[in-house]
């Protein structure tokens, strides 16, 4: 096999090199450990930590991307690669992307969807659900499906359950060995919830995915957990691929945003005067433009520019991906006008701080005050934005693909995919798995991303610590 | 005060020439009209000729900034920057690629986009402002907390999804109202109530929220110890004193999209099959209309610093102290 | 003489940080006569501020009363329904704030806002409660007070807010008036009026007030009697003279040791060495026992004054070691071991005695 590494993988590994730089960073800086620390302390923020971390995973594995060797040499004895790119995802899931159907199939059927004609043996025609060619197809007989089903469940979740325990007592003896104390007491304060980070919370979350995960990966060896769509593909398969989509328009976003945010905000607030005049003046007028239009009109160009040059893009995967990495690029250049607009003004502040006064009047540069003094200083805003704005960037390309300027049609995403099913709604009986397993996933996805920046803005920001965290300490206290 | 509005509006000007220039930009420096309508053509079936025909149908024959072949003032106004760019101040879009009118489309698209967008508005913020003071009343308790819980997981659906389980609840399951179309006059109520509910429903999430945290933060500030040392009930602290401060951001938060309305709404319209101008740009981005779709990034652009010279207004109604300056 | 207005026992006020509780304070006692003024003193964060609001029960979302006793003329306010207390507060117990500017509500004029307490206490409404809005404005030295009753608070200056400030706590004409640290934010010669109104005032109504500052210049000038506040604790309360005369607690002392004044030129101030301890554990014995230089085995054991209630007393072997030190003068005489110099800055200590 041939490693591939497409644009937006490059950049998504940069990006979690960055945060894992950012991490190391900390650690050794009580300052700015302090907060960290109290995010790990927040049950609602570390539950959906580990929400986010399994997402996470999920999205890093279908960046890893190559293209398998074929079976044929060429003549010269040379290997030869598929033109295809596959995820080292697709590799482990590999049956789910194989086994696809004709067309439409609801979840755990084992026949389609719509009447076929089809030859029966003694040579008459007749129009019946034809079997499914993989849904259920090791059945002997379709009666024993709802054994079958339930069977598959319950060594998914026996297996869950093993799993779990090994996990669990993992955690619980690492944590032990750090404390020193035994094994049993370590045991019983973890479930008593008397350690300060959540472990209790976060074990039965890992406990819940678990229970999901392991009885659908059981049954999706022998079904279409989630069903089909209308050319057959595994939903289940779809979602998981989609992940990827959602983390890089999130996450890329952000890397794009983030230096022209910092930059300008910063320099308009410290420098102020035709710096800031210009600054802001350049902010105001892109936030002028309807944030949609102004995206719209930019991909529609962006199209024009990818379809008159098709020279450029030798696969459709590249393609696909190139236009991905321009959505994120665009989004960034329309979204970094408020982040910049808020350290501008902490900014402004910050400057007529006297400590900040004392080290112009000692005639430090202007740059290493900015890098000493003000962006340390700025961090925990810059932080906060960008958990923030991961949600609701996810939303956005739903909306976005929806309007028709979001990611390429052929590149699998939230948006294509309820795009594709709303127009099953209204067939008779309704095809809703599509949709169901679209909306499963990406309120899952979006929601401990909110729920995560809640526990971020409240650890980073003193001035809303008040209210729902504390008067709940002061209940239990 | 009045010259105050003048500078203010004297400031709007250069930001519409900025708007201008970004989207002439984007729309003729980054691609030529060439691009444009090869693309439109379809990449196959392309001649010179019919490349040619397509420019000089919609005008974009013309040289960029200079036609040197042009008399006196033909060279700068026999341009495709004049022509397309300059003439929207007079709001003079020119023909979509329909051939129609673009700003008669854009009149009489406005009112279906206002019947939908006003009653989102209007009912949105009274709804919002209702459930964050209701939690803020309640901060510290479990109804505060819940409703919390609930505003941020209503939040995290997508506006889609708001919209395709109402049409489906509302119109399919319970067949109360119809479940696309328009008519004009009293019988638009109908067509427009379910797209309102569910305009106001899923914005309550983070609407709620926001001024949730509106009041939480007025409510944390030494006035409010003040009153409350008057021995004030906690109702007329938060009615009398939080409200009418924590007004302020909300209102003025506010009037900044009040002439956004005109542009309607994007996703509703088009789903429910009002003709608006929402469901116009979408039409107008799904079809590459580029004559249109730049006459709303103009026009939206417009409105919007409208908005900002509205809000600056506004500031100065309802907080003294820059109604006293 | 009767019995005091406002008794005050065994309250103590914890705050939730977030991370752990914090003991605000910790069995705060003490009395405040009828025409007193009891001045509470002490450095920022020991807990004087929280004391006010604790009287008022207005502690911050985060904290709660845990246990004590406030008697107000008979009544125990700490008992009372919400309702009730409501009653209590702008009406028999006001309270000025440090800092004028934000504790005006800035979208209403500053006649609405007296308007408000003499509509909830006084009955006062229409002409009646303006005409009367007027006169506090007048009485607390407002020039033109009928026109600047429309005038929002930030066209007021610091000093002007803070008169409109006291304007509104006599409003409902309390009984105890407890004034947070009212001149802090304030220049020093606005200082100066803004606590000469106060004494006038007081002194007119016959109010009883609890004043918190950190300043001993202004205990000086205006406390009848004083508390010493240190970590939460109340360390020390004595009349004002013989606090002044001959300060009782090591803390007290230090205090006095690290102000400035015309015999330290040239010296170097006595800071106290250390920092307050934490708040967030209770205390096996003296809280200053770790900064204070005369500390004996004893202060590990926490033992209660019988005269003053609420207060510590300090049990350390060190007193003989400071009598000695300051022998040399006199009781009460040489250069003025404690006495307000004109400006109302505590003059304290006889000789340098930086460095130990």
């Amino acid at each position: 096999m041939m490693p591939v590494v497409l644009w937006t993988d490059a950049l998504l590994w940069l990006l979690v090199a960055g945060v894992a730089g950012y991490a190391l960073y900390a650690r050794k800086r009580p300052h700015l450990r302090a907060p960290w620390r109290r995010v790990t302390r927040s049950t609602a923020g570390m539950i959906s930590a580990v929400v986010l971390a399994a997402f996470v995973a999920v999205g890093l594995l279908d960046s890893l991307h190559y293209r398998p060797a074929l079976e044929k040499n060429d003549a010269e004895g040379r290997t030869v690669y598929a033109v295809e790119v596959r995820s080292a995802l697709d590799a482990l899931i590999e049956p789910l992307r194989v086994r696809t159907e004709k067309t439409y199939s609801a979840p755990l059927a084992t026949r389609a969807y719509a009447k076929e004609t089809v030859d029966l043996a003694d040579g008459t025609v007749a129009r019946e659900f034809p079997r499914l060619r993989n849904g259920g197809a090791h059945l002997a007989s379709e009666d024993a499906r709802g054994r079958d089903v339930l069977l598959r469940a319950a060594l998914g979740l026996a297996a869950a359950g093993v799993a779990w325990i090994a996990i669990a007592c993992a955690v619980v003896w690492r944590l032990a060995r750090t404390r020193g104390t035994g094994f049993g007491s370590m045991w019983g304060s973890v479930w008593r919830a008397e350690t300060e980070v959540p472990w209790a919370a976060m074990l039965v979350t890992v406990g819940c995915m678990f229970g999901l995960a392991f009885p659908v990966a059981f049954l999706s060896t022998g079904y279409h957990v989630l069903g089909t769509d209308k050319v057959g593909q595994d939903v289940l398969y779809l979602s998981l691929k989609s992940i990827r989509t959602a983390l890089v328009i999130g996450g890329l976003t952000t890397l794009v945003m983030l230096p022209f945010a910092v930059l300008l905000g910063i320099s308009a607030g410290y420098f102020k005067g035709w710096v800031d005049d210009a600054i802001q003046y350049l902010y105001t007028t892109l936030n002028s433009i309807p944030a949609v239009l102004l995206i719209a009109a930019a991909v529609l160009m962006m199209q024009v520019y990818i379809d008159s040059r098709p020279e450029l893009f030798p696969t459709a995967a590249q393609r696909a991906d190139l236009r991905l990495l321009f959505l994120a690029i665009i989004l960034g250049l329309t979204s970094w006008t408020g982040l910049a607009r808020l350290l501008r003004g902490e900014t402004l502040k910050l400057r007529e701080l006297e400590y900040i006064q004392a080290a112009r009047a000692f005639g430090v540069g202007d740059g290493r005050i900015i890098t000493r003094h003000i962006l340390p200083n700025v961090m925990h805003l810059v932080m906060i934005a960008l958990v923030m704005d991961f949600s609701g960037l996810v939303l956005a390309e739903a909306v976005l693909s929806y309007v028709g300027v979001g990611v390429d049609p052929t590149m699998t995403s939230f948006g294509t995919m309820i795009n594709s099913a709303r127009l099953e709604l209204a067939r008779e009986p309704m095809v809703w798995w599509a949709l169901a397993a679209a909306f499963a996933f990406m309120f899952t996805l979006v929601l401990a991303a909110n729920l995560f920046a809640d526990a971020v803005r409240d650890a980073f920001d003193p001035r809303t610590r008040v209210g729902v965290r504390g008067a709940a300490a002061g209940r239990a206290a | 005060m009045t010259a105050y509005i003048v500078r203010r509006l004297l400031y709007a000007l250069p930001i519409l020439v900025g708007v201008n220039l970004i989207t002439f930009a984007l729309f003729f420096v980054v691609n030529t009209p060439d691009d444009m309508a090869r693309m439109q053509l379809g990449a196959k079936r392309v001649t010179p000729e019919a490349i040619e025909k397509w420019k000089a149908e919609r005008g974009y024959d013309r040289p960029l900034l200079w036609n040197g072949s042009a008399a006196g003032a033909g060279k700068l106004t026999d341009t495709i920057f004049f022509q397309k760019s300059v003439r929207l101040f007079a709001f003079d879009f020119g023909n979509a690629d329909d051939g129609r009118n673009i700003r008669h489309e854009i009149v009489s698209r406005m009112v279906p986009s206002l019947a939908l967008a006003i009653p989102v508005f209007l009912i949105g913020i009274a709804v919002n402002v209702t459930f964050a003071m209701l939690m803020a009343f309640f901060r510290a308790t479990y109804i505060d907390f819940w409703g919390v819980v609930l505003a941020v997981s209503m939040m995290s659906i997508s506006t889609l999804f708001y919209i395709i389980g109402g049409q489906y609840l509302v119109s399919k399951v319970w067949s109360l109202v119809p479940i696309s179309g328009y008519q004009p006059g009293l019988d638009s109520a109908r067509f427009v109530l379910l797209p309102v509910l569910i305009g106001v429903v899923s914005g309550i999430g983070g609407g709620a929220r926001w001024y949730r945290t509106v009041f939480l933060e007025e409510m944390g500030r030494d006035y409010v110890r003040t009153a409350r040392a008057k021995g004030l009930a906690e109702t007329a602290v938060l009615f009398r004193h939080v409200l009418k401060n924590a007004m302020i951001p909300i209102l003025t938060g506010a009037v900044v999209v009040i002439p956004l309305l005109f542009m309607g709404s994007l996703l509703a319209e088009s789903f429910f099959g009002i003709p608006g101008l929402g469901s116009y740009t979408i039409d107008a981005i799904q079809a590459q209309d580029f004559a249109v779709v730049r006459s709303m990034v103009f026009l939206g652009s417009f409105l919007y610093i409208v908005g900002l010279v509205l809000t600056d207004i506004s500031y100065t109604l309802v907080d003294p102290r820059v109604r006293f300056e | 003489m009767s019995a005091p207005l406002l008794r005050v026992g065994g309250l103590s006020t914890w705050l939730d940080s977030g991370e752990a509780v914090v003991r605000a304070l910790d069995d705060v006692g003490f009395e405040v006569g009828r025409g007193e003024t009891f001045a509470i003193v002490g450095e920022s964060g020991s807990g004087k501020s929280m004391t006010a609001l604790s009287l008022l029960r207005l502690v911050p979302e985060t904290g709660r009363i845990v246990a004590g006793s406030v008697d107000l003329d008979g009544v125990e306010l700490l008992s009372l329904p919400e309702a009730a207390m409501r009653t209590v507060r702008g009406r028999r117990v006001s309270i000025i704030f440090q800092e004028p500017a934000t504790s005006l509500n800035p979208v209403l004029t500053v006649g609405q806002q007296i308007g408000e307490v003499l509509a909830r206490h006084r009955g006062l409404r229409g002409d009646a409660s303006r005409t009367r809005a007027a006169e506090l404005l007048h009485s607390v030295g407002i020039p033109d007070a009928e026109r600047r009753l429309d005038d929002y608070p930030f066209q007021f200056s610091g000093g002007m807010k803070q008169r409109a400030m006291i304007a509104m706590a006599i409003a409902g004409e309390p009984d105890l008036l407890i004034a947070d640290e009212p001149t802090t934010a304030l220049d020093v010669t606005i200082q100066a009026q803004v606590l000469e109104l106060l004494r006038t005032l007081q002194a007119e109504r016959g109010m009883s007030m609890l004043l918190i500052t950190h300043d001993l210049g202004i205990v000086a000038q205006m406390a009848h009697r004083v508390g010493v506040m240190y970590a939460g604790a109340l360390v020390e309360i004595a009349d004002r003279d013989a606090f002044f005369h001959a300060p009782q607690h090591p803390y007290s002392r230090k205090l006095f040791a690290a102000l400035p004044d015309r015999t330290k030129r040239g010296g170097a101030l006595a800071a106290i060495p250390g920092q307050v301890p934490p708040l967030t554990a209770p205390f096996p014995g003296c809280r200053f026992v770790d900064r204070c230089d005369m500390a004996a085995a004893r202060c590990a054991k926490r033992v209660r004054d019988g005269r003053t209630p609420g207060a510590l007393r300090c049990v350390g072997d060190g007193r003989k070691r400071v009598e000695r030190r300051l022998a040399p003068a006199p009781r009460g005489a040489g250069p003025a071991r404690a006495l307000p110099d004109p400006q109302g800055r505590a003059q304290a200590g006889g000789r340098p005695r930086q460095g130990r």
